[in-house]
């Protein structure tokens, strides 16, 4: 499934029910076998719906966890420095998706190309963080401008 | 959900529906019925794929622009100061102990990095995991979160302004902010009629469940705010009463009980606020994510005092929203002393003639103790390899910071790390 477009090629089919309207005549089903397949096709669509509204659910979950990140200061977890693999918690690893972002920054010369690559995507967490430092830094830049 | 249900609640007698009017229209609206859930979860799934594709690429350059205000702070830094040229860590990408990996001279043990929490921007000795504790929360054999049930946490309410008795409140439970869950957070809407300029206020008071972790001794507290850059931390302060009734009458004393670099401005939101002589001086305003270590002492209970003075209006109400996303509360155990080496690469592809000062921004350990807890040695590159000996035309320096625990047994935290070259 794609996150960052809507493929109109690939639209929502909208699925029909199982259940199938029948006509009776006079009274209802006079045999047992019709009347609990009736009710079987009910269970099966009611079924249908329940785990399509799970699937929707879990999804909302996920993709908010991707923005905003783990709600943690990963402190009970390894977080030693090493040459790799220390910047796991501060992305959602877009590449899982088949997703790489293309940027170019605000520098007008020379023109800017989208030649910056990411396969990650900053948690909130992370913004927050660099925010933080970067409040702390023009903190310090203010007063020596005073 | 649907709008009208087609299908209406009968109460039928002996054997059902007795003409087949009654049986085909019941099936039809059933049948209807069925076919409206089928669209609306299909629009909802393709509503919440939208909005997220929204979100995504909104978030993805609002990131961008983020780095790109570093780069220009790094511009502003550099020229800041005349006589000399500055550099400081802009992102942790800079740690660069990897480079050294094969170096005999200058290459760290892998347990003997510091470590650093790319959310508190906390770079401290190394950690022992396995010794170390939250004194919130444990986690079972299956790795999920476990909050003792004879936790206890309250809000009291008795300042001036809209958070009062009797006013309404909208709450999600306040042990959801010691769960690391995106979904769980404590949030406390105050809506009122009218908004105040003392803002909501309130103290919240943990008490510390030390009967299972066994000890009450703590050296790290770490706050996230909700919703973040959206709420002030007035003041943080503990109690070691054995009993803590959780209310004004324990014996309340300022986490930064040294007072540690009172009424340096530039220390605000680096100590835990409620210490300084001048009451308020050290307020956190609009605070981010706050991790503060300390000297080992014992924690029966937290109280931490939050303030709001922003609001939304709706529908005439106003409401104001505090609460924290994130909290621990940790017995963390470190090494004696760790290395850490951070690459400095001037802007511009400039050179670098030679380093002239380096200033360690540590505000957990007192000034005087600075020279204990932090030394530094600057690194040239020579070719393929490094050398202590400045080497002319260099574009990076890298800086070999090591840190040790003080003698009582405090963990300094480097918060940022400042160069002046020529």
């Amino acid at each position: 499934m794609t996150i960052t477009y809507q493929d109109p090629n690939k639209k929502k089919i909208i699925r029909q029910p199982l259940l199938k309207r029948v006509r009776s005549f006079y009274r209802s089903a006079r045999k047992s076998g019709q009347e609990n397949l009736f009710y079987q096709k009910i269970y099966m669509d009611m079924s249908r719906i329940y785990i399509e509204l799970e699937l929707i659910n879990t999804r909302i979950f996920n993709r908010v966890k991707s923005i905003v990140g783990a709600e943690t200061s990963n402190m009970h977890q390894e977080d030693t420095l090493s040459d790799s693999g220390y910047f796991g918690a501060k992305y959602y690893d877009l590449a899982q998706d088949s997703v790489t972002l293309f940027y170019a920054g605000i520098d007008p010369s020379p023109l800017p190309l989208a030649s910056e690559h990411k396969t990650q995507l900053y948690t909130t967490n992370s913004i927050a963080a660099k925010l933080s430092n970067l409040n702390f830094k023009i903190n310090q830049l203010e007063r020596r401008a005073k | 959900m649907s709008d009208i249900l087609n299908s209406e609640n009968r109460t039928v007698q002996y054997n059902g529906p007795v003409n087949s009017a009654d049986f085909n229209l019941r099936v039809e609206q059933n049948y209807r019925d069925l076919v409206h859930l089928y669209n609306r979860s299909g629009i909802l799934d393709q509503k919440l794929s939208e909005a997220f594709e929204r979100v995504l690429k909104d978030h993805h350059f609002l990131s961008m622009a983020v780095l790109d205000l570093e780069d220009r702070v790094k511009a502003l830094e550099y020229d800041s100061e005349p006589g000399y040229k500055k550099m400081s860590i802009y992102t942790y990408s800079q740690i660069d102990v990897g480079s050294f990996v094969n170096d005999p001279t200058f290459a760290i043990s892998s347990t003997d990095v510091l470590s650093f929490d790319y959310i508190y921007n906390i770079i401290t000795l190394p950690k022992l995991q396995g010794s170390s504790q939250s004194k919130l929360k444990f986690f079972d054999s299956a790795g999920a979160q476990v909050i003792p049930d004879f936790l206890e946490a309250k809000v009291e309410n008795t300042f001036i302004g809209v958070d009062t008795t009797g006013s309404l409140i909208d709450t999600t439970p306040i042990y959801y902010s010691f769960l690391e869950s995106s979904d769980k957070f404590w949030k406390r809407n105050v809506i009122v009629d009218t908004p105040s300029s003392a803002g909501a206020q309130i103290y919240l008071y943990v008490k510390i469940p030390s009967s299972f972790s066994g000890s009450a001794a703590s050296n790290f507290v770490s706050l996230i705010p909700y919703p973040i850059f959206g709420v002030d931390i007035i003041s943080i302060e503990y109690t070691s009463d054995a009993n803590p009734n959780l209310n004004t009458n324990d014996k309340w004393t300022p986490l930064n009980f040294n007072r540690l670099y009172n009424n340096q401005a530039e220390a605000v939101g680096k100590v835990p606020p409620g210490g300084w002589s001048t009451v308020g001086g050290d307020i956190i305003l609009n605070a981010g994510p706050v991790g503060f270590y300390f000297p080992s002492i014992e924690i029966n209970a937290l109280r931490i005092a939050l303030r709001q003075r922003s609001y939304t209006t709706e529908h005439d109400k106003c409401v104001y929203t505090y609460g924290l996303s994130d909290m621990d509360v940790r017995s963390q155990k470190c090494l004696d002393s760790g290395k850490t080496i951070i690459k400095f690469t001037a802007p511009n592809s400039e050179t670098i003639l030679s380093v002239e000062e380096v200033i360690p921004k540590i505000y957990n350990v007192p000034e005087e103790l600075i020279s204990t807890a932090f030394n530094y040695r600057v690194i040239y590159r020579q070719g393929s390899s490094y050398t202590l000996d400045p080497v002319p035309g260099s574009t990076s320096v890298w800086i070999e910071v090591t840190l040790n625990k003080l003698g009582d047994g405090t963990a300094p935290v480097l918060s940022d790390l400042i160069i002046n070259y020529t």
